[in-house]
């Protein structure tokens, strides 16, 4: 019976949908016959609607008496489209505005292009898509105007270092603030016992719809305190209504070493032999010193390797992301899974990440739209000391010596003391030691948005960005930095545990309004938003591990206390935003944020900033109709103040630590001297930027001139010692960027068949210091100094002459006029001679697509910096040190009379201060490198229809190809961390990826 | 219909009352204290607090820069007591050459590390508790350690009370200002704070915990050196005497002086130790502690005087607190073994104050107030001490200071406190080259006009504090 009236009421509903409705199918299309995609189709009088395909096709299901649909588009504007009684219908779009006009996502909320009056990049997400690396903030570079990305280290996984316009701070952060669906993130490296972590890596690139970068006071300012170094907003993927998109991305490759100069490769047996011989007869030594000395080193053993190539590889990777993303006229998703998983080119650094993303839009009635996000992740990351750690394979790779015996008889690493007595073998620390760490990172937000009246809504997000960090450190017991003869302390076990959870609730209204027969027509958005986020940090330890490295977690015999960290934020900010435009002509914009931190001191808790904007869409006037040239013409300006509150959580306070004891108690003091009046430092930018398109935009170019001046920097300012305190921080200093950006956008040709486009990407920063503490000219943190007047990272070191081309010794110039040379060192006087920053970067991309084929090249390039090869004076020692290998650098050494070398004579134990750091070290960072290659093949959409899909590509990508190093002395990789320095990272890696995306 | 704008106005309503709720607390929301700090003006809030407070003011003195090394080593380094080995890792080098300018790092670090010790004492001394036996004593105890540090202050950075009382002494500081710029007060006006503290000290003090604590004798022995730097003798002597007849502290025995030295923790039974600062296995001085600027497995850099070390006969006991001969530094190098514990996690104490130097200083008052009889009596209560076979000093005159000074040279040594007896007696350090012990560019005197014999006020100071940039000492 109940059967029954189920089946009963259920064949009503039925019957009735079909008594009411009707099934509407159609296709929409532009003026040239081509289908238009996400074209919202919606009945007139209610919004719930679809959007159609790509191939422009929809499909609506419409009450019985539907006399009118409304097909609306971007750049297109509403269409009313009377519907007659057949149930198919095609649409051709009048093209309503001049051309198409681009939406970006800009803070708190979207805005059509030519209402924009600030400096935003802009990055597609199929730009992120498919890059063999592992985080959106790796693929930066050369896709925006003043935005310089780079890596310190080549570890997969590890930390980003990315500046926008310059460099705006000493003692502060100046790294951009992340927005990821509306949600200020946490970012950076919270790693401890590893080498570096990078919590962006666990956002799935192929997630990315889109990203805009905030240069200036107007797109930036209202995210007020934290707006200085420049905002990055990420979009993550949705849903659009339509037919259920699955799509599968899926590629394999593996990588090698991007640059490796020819100078940089280590010495081989015999050349090692030849240059000790040399050295300690250059010393006063006889043959037979040099035979005693060779074969102390190993000399008289068979053992012959190249250690570079023990511990480089070609890395594999393989990354497989599947989505899908649909819904209907009232609910809309999109959910993905994915893998990605790379191996360096050094032995035992891996990165493996586990990734989901879903979002859920949902209209729950005619007002109210209700959504939810949510991305969950885990990153694995498998590492190993760098710099000048004895464990760090790439140390071990240019400074061990062929004859130092890799392998024992049956096979396993080395690891003799009497071998590897100071370096150890990487073979071995890869076979027995670990340093891994494994993030899980969450982050979700739910929101609604509620329409009180056709022109005003309220809408909130509450948001939530979780990570916690393990990690696991094992040094085993038998050899290395922490075995000892000691059963109890030999070996060394750290495990480390990190949270940082970080809330962010959002509260915006929005009212827009028009007057003067809709002339004039404005948008006015207020709210508050309120963030905490709160590190807590656990450590524990050990000594004394059991001689086995089969147990994971094995229990040392001396434990070690065990650490606990906490830390946390707070930000309350009122917000608004508004702006207002006469006929598209004139737009003005103004910003306005009032920012509460825990961070600033008790008199400065709060502060307020503001911008102001304005554009003028010349082309719009009438005096320019005639110029059907120019497509567009826009000239736009910003000014306005916002802040870096990058600054420490607590540094305000004047504080009691309890550290230390005495006599067995516990003992507290004072730590802090605190500053009541500590606050964010001030940055003023100013923006000016033209913007042009010429023959239906097939030319544009957007120009942008900036100065930013940042004012309060954060010093130490001393004290008289007799407080009990040397110095204090505060916000006394000031400098300046200033710069231009030029991207120029081009397509050529644009055949049925054929289309070929370029883009041209340039930025020149400069940067000044100009105030420091009172009395103070400069700051010296040598090889770097920061001086008024100079670029805040300026290199100050002594002037390298070459060697004497008479006796060998090593020459400086006397300073920087260089006009006298001496072979004393306390006589060679340190001068400035270049900077780390580049004059110049950017990048230079093309596209060809022929038919089915496309090929896209993208060159990134760099100029007017300096590098610096810091561990140089190791392996480019002149024999200082002796008992390491040195580079094929070390064989254009100084001879004989006569010989014009930049390399001195090998002294075995050289005491000449050869290596002491001096402009020898330091090469020209110039370069321009083939960032990317990608070959695509799109199938034609009738053959992938054929075999039952929307569409099948396949490519080849190659990454890093080529490198051209303008500087033929170079030993390093011109592509630094933004210091310049080199630190005996892992390699920056080439890599050939071959790839297949399908859609169903 | 209807449900819907009710659904539309609880969620209208919620956003505001949040927004409400959210403005009421927000004082609240932004004030997030650190977990593991407190702020400094409830730091000392109750007594448990002043204890921590007080430890940490000790726990300034383990410095590197004060009793963890530089100011036991200085004092026997810059006289006559003490050698850098030519074999050294550059440390104090400058001390041995006396060759120190405005930029001496050492000096720097004595300066602002007793000021940084003196800020901890203050906040204990200037907390509103009080009432309580215990408070009370705490207090003493940072009144006691504040005097230290002047006297350590005014000792190295002003011309000794003896030879100039009114000039230039250092900056007294009794209260927290990170603002300060202070210009220097008077040598008499310091040892005025000095011994005004130490009185009161002596008073509010009524624990004795352990060697390793102030104690009101302990404030009364450090005050009797005091007036002995001052030249006062009859206070010099009473004091001294006060601790000698009342405060049940007995002089280290001949049997007990090699077990004494070897020990490396604080004492409780009344023998000896008035004050030491003392380093336990939690301390953070490692490898910068005075025993292993001594120890050959350490640095190693320091050794004993030749000149020293045939000052002590053959049944001297002291001598055995020098080892003849290391493997780094040759067989015929006097190791000292004084500090025998570098490589233990738990180092040796540094002695401030003993029951052998308050015979010294009576001893040495009593001879200024010609009572011979008395002088020799102290005198020899401690040298019979220390060699079964030594029938005693019976000399006359002028000679019984000499002896009073060769035997503070013999019980003192590598306590830091050679070089102030000859500074307070006005007298030249006269290095003896023996066994090449000053080889090279090091002077073998440091006369007393040499503007040396005190250090410069460091460069930050004058760089920070501009009321202080006319009052560099002279020759600086």
């Amino acid at each position: 019976m109940k059967k029954f009236t189920l089946s009963f009421v259920f064949s009503l509903i039925t019957l009735l949908s079909v008594a009411q409705t009707r099934t509407i199918r159609g296709k929409i299309v532009d003026k040239a016959g081509l289908p238009v995609a996400n074209v919202s189709v919606t009945v007139k009088g209610n919004p719930q609607g679809v959007s159609t395909e790509q191939d422009g096709t929809f499909t609506l299901t419409v009450p019985g008496d539907t006399k009118t649909l409304i097909v609306s588009s971007v750049g297109y504007g509403d269409q009313e489209v009377a519907l007659g009684s057949s149930s198919t219908i095609d649409v051709v779009l009048a093209q309503q505005e001049k051309q198409l006009e681009a939406v970006l996502v800009v803070a708190y909320g979207e805005q059509s292009s030519r209402k924009i009056t600030g400096a935003i990049g802009r990055v597609q997400g199929k730009e992120v898509e498919n890059i063999p690396l592992p985080s959106v903030d790796q693929m930066l570079q050369g896709k925006v105007a003043g935005l310089q990305s780079v890596s310190p280290s080549g570890q997969p996984g590890s930390f980003q270092e990315i500046r926008i316009r310059g460099i705006g701070s000493i003692n502060a952060s100046s790294s951009p603030l992340f927005v990821i669906d509306g949600i200020p993130v946490t970012t950076g490296d919270f790693s401890g016992a590893t080498n570096s972590s990078n919590l962006l890596a666990g956002l799935n690139p192929n997630d990315i719809e889109n990203i805009s970068v905030l240069k200036d006071a107007a797109s930036a300012s209202i995210y007020g305190s934290r707006a200085a170094n420049g905002v990055i907003l990420i979009t993550t993927k949705k849903g659009r209504s339509g037919k259920t998109k699955i799509r599968v991305d899926a590629e394999t490759g593996s990588n090698d070493i991007a640059f490796f100069p020819d100078l940089a490769k280590p010495l081989n047996k015999e050349e090692f032999r030849q240059l000790t011989t040399e050295g300690i007869l250059n010393v006063g030594g006889a043959q037979t010193d040099v035979n005693d000395y060779l074969d102390a080193l190993g000399y008289n053993s068979t053992a012959n390797y190249n250690w570079l190539d023990l511990v480089k590889r070609n890395g594999q990777q393989q990354q497989v992301n599947i989505s899908a993303s649909g819904g209907d006229a009232k609910t809309q998703f999109f959910l993905s899974g994915g893998y990605f998983k790379q191996q360096s080119t050094i032995i035992g650094s891996d990165f493996k990440r586990y990734s989901t993303n879903l979002s859920i839009q949902h209209q729950a009635n005619k007002r109210l739209t209700i959504g939810a996000n949510l991305n969950m992740s885990t990153f694995h990351q498998q590492g190993e000391s760098e710099s000048a750690n004895f464990r760090n394979p790439i140390i071990a790779a240019f400074a061990l010596l062929p004859v130092q015996e890799a392998y024992n008889p049956d096979g396993t690493p080395n690891y003799d003391p009497n071998v590897f007595f100071q370096i150890f073998n990487p073979l071995a620390i890869r076979k027995y030691d670990r340093l891994s760490d494994q993030t899980s990172k969450l982050l979700g937000s739910v929101n609604a948005e509620l329409k009180v009246l056709d022109n005003l809504k309220l809408s909130t997000r509450y948001g939530i960005d979780y990570s916690n960090i393990e990690e696991a450190t094992y040094y085993n017991p038998f050899f290395g930095d922490f075995s000892s003869n000691d059963p109890a302390t030999t070996g060394y076990i750290y495990n480390r545990y990190n949270r940082i959870f970080n809330y962010v609730w959002t509260n915006l209204a929005s009212y827009s309004f028009h007057a003067m027969q809709e002339n004039i027509q404005g948008k006015i958005t207020a709210g508050y938003e309120v963030q905490k986020s709160q590190l807590l940090t656990e450590d524990g330890s050990g000594n004394g591990l059991p001689l086995t490295t089969s147990v994971v977690y094995p229990s040392p015999v001396t434990p070690l206390t065990p650490t606990y960290f906490g830390s946390d934020y707070a930000f309350g900010s009122l917000l608004s935003n508004a702006e207002v435009d006469y006929l598209n002509k004139y737009v003005l914009s103004a910003s306005v944020r009032r920012d509460g931190s825990s961070r600033f001191g008790d008199n400065n808790r709060y502060g307020t900033f503001w911008s102001v904007g304005a554009a003028w869409n010349i082309s719009e006037e009438k005096f320019m109709q005639k110029l059907k040239a120019i497509s567009l013409l826009k000239l736009r300006a910003s000014y306005g103040v916002n802040g870096n509150a990058g600054i420490g959580n607590y540094d305000w306070r004047a504080t009691y630590q309890y550290a230390g004891t005495y006599n067995g108690l516990p003992a507290a003091q004072p730590d802090n001297v605190g500053n009541f009046n500590l606050t964010w430092e001030q940055n003023k930018p100013l923006d000016i930027g033209l913007e042009v398109g010429l023959f239906d935009n097939r030319i544009s170019i957007e120009a942008d001139y900036y100065k930013r001046i940042t004012d309060h920097l954060l010093l130490n300012e001393p004290l008289s010692s007799t407080s009990g305190f040397p110095s204090f921080n505060n916000n006394i200093g000031a400098m300046e960027n200033k710069g231009i950006e030029l991207t120029l956008n081009a397509t050529p040709v644009k055949t049925r068949n054929f289309t070929w486009s370029i883009s041209l990407i340039g930025s020149w920063n400069k940067n000044k210091v100009t105030r420091l503490r009172e009395g103070q000219t400069e700051i010296r943190t040598l090889p770097y100094l920061i001086r008024i007047g100079e670029d805040v990272q300026s290199i100050f070191t002594r002037l390298w002459a070459g060697a004497d081309p008479q006796t060998g010794d090593p020459l400086w110039y006397v300073d920087e006029t260089k006009k006298e040379t001496t072979s004393d060192f306390s006589k060679a006087n340190r001068a400035i001679i270049g900077s780390a920053s580049p004059k110049g970067f950017g990048s230079v991309s093309t596209s060809l697509a022929y038919k089915f084929i496309s090929l896209d090249a993208q060159f990134n390039y760099q100029y007017g910096n300096y590098i610096y090869d810091q561990w140089g004076f190791l392996y480019t020692g002149d024999g200082a040190f002796a008992y390491l290998n040195h580079n094929r650098k070390a064989l254009q050494r100084w001879q004989k009379p006569g010989d014009i070398t930049q390399v001195p004579r090998y002294d075995n134990s050289n005491a000449t201060n050869s290596n002491t750091t001096s402009s020898r070290y330091f090469y020209k960072g110039d370069y321009i490198r083939l960032r990317n290659l990608t070959l695509g093949f799109n199938l034609p959409d009738n053959v992938v229809k054929k075999i039952g899909l929307t569409k099948l590509n396949f490519y080849l990508r190659g990454t890093n190809l080529w490198t051209k190093a303008f500087d033929k002395n170079i030993t390093i990789d011109p592509e630094e961390q933004i210091n310049g320095t080199s630190d005996l990272q892992f390699f920056n890696a080439r890599s050939y990826t071959a790839g297949i995306n399908i859609q169903l | 219909m209807k449900s819907k704008n009710k659904l539309n106005i609880i969620i209208i309503v919620s956003c505001f009352a949040n927004a409400f709720l959210f403005s009421s607390c927000k004082k609240d929301f932004l004030n997030l204290r650190p977990y593991d700090k407190v702020s400094a003006d409830v730091a000392i809030s109750n007594v448990s607090d002043m204890q921590a407070a007080v430890s940490g003011a000790y726990n300034a003195l383990e410095s590197v820069n004060l009793y963890g090394r530089t100011l036991p080593l200085y004092g026997d380094l810059v006289a006559d007591n003490v050698i850098i080995s030519s074999t050294n890792s550059n440390r104090y080098l400058d001390f041995f050459q006396i060759n120190y300018t405005i930029a001496n790092g050492n000096a720097q670090g004595v300066w602002q590390s007793a000021y940084t010790t003196i800020l901890r004492a203050n906040n204990v001394i200037n907390s509103t508790l009080s009432g309580t036996t215990q408070i009370d004593q705490l207090r003493g105890e940072a009144q006691a350690i504040r005097a230290l540090m002047y006297f350590e202050l005014v000792k190295h950075f002003a011309k000794a009370y003896t030879t100039d009382p009114n000039g230039l002494g250092v900056p007294i500081i009794l209260e927290y200002d990170p603002t300060v710029k202070p210009t220097r007060n008077t040598t008499v006006e310091v040892y005025g704070q000095i011994e005004k503290d130490l009185a009161e000290a002596a008073t509010l003090m009524t624990e004795d915990k352990s060697s390793g604590f102030f104690t009101k004798y302990a404030a009364k022995g450090l005050l009797a050196k005091i007036y002995l730097f001052k030249g006062e003798w009859d206070k010099a002597l009473a004091a001294a005497e006060d601790v000698i007849n009342n405060s049940g502290y007995t002089l280290l025995e001949l049997s007990d002086v090699l077990s004494y030295w070897d020990n490396n923790t604080d004492r409780n039974d009344g023998v000896e130790s008035l004050f030491d600062v003392v380093f336990d296995a939690n301390s953070t001085i490692a490898n910068s502690s005075l025993a292993y600027f001594y120890d050959q497995n350490g640095y190693g850099d320091a050794l004993a005087a030749e000149s020293l070390y045939n000052l002590y006969s053959s049944t001297d006991v002291r001598r055995d607190l020098i080892v003849v001969g290391s493997s780094v530094r040759g067989p015929n190098s006097k190791v000292v073994n004084k500090y025998p514990n570098a490589g233990s996690p738990d180092k040796d104490e540094t002695p401030v104050l003993r029951m052998s130097e308050i015979y010294l200083i009576a001893s040495e008052a009593a001879y200024h107030m010609n009572d011979e009889a008395k002088a020799l009596t102290y005198l020899n209560a401690v040298a019979e001490e220390r060699d079964a076979t030594f029938a005693g000093y019976s000399s006359t005159g002028a000679a019984v200071l000499d002896d009073i000074l060769l035997e503070r040279r013999k019980e003192l040594a590598f306590e830091g406190q050679r070089y102030w007896d000859l500074v307070r007696n006005n007298l030249d350090v006269v290095r003896v080259n023996l066994a090449g012990n000053y080889a090279g560019n090091v002077p073998l005197t440091l006369p007393v006009n040499d503007f040396h014999r005190i250090f410069p006020i460091p460069q930050v100071e004058l760089d920070a504090n501009p009321n202080i940039r006319d009052q560099q000492n002279a020759g600086y």
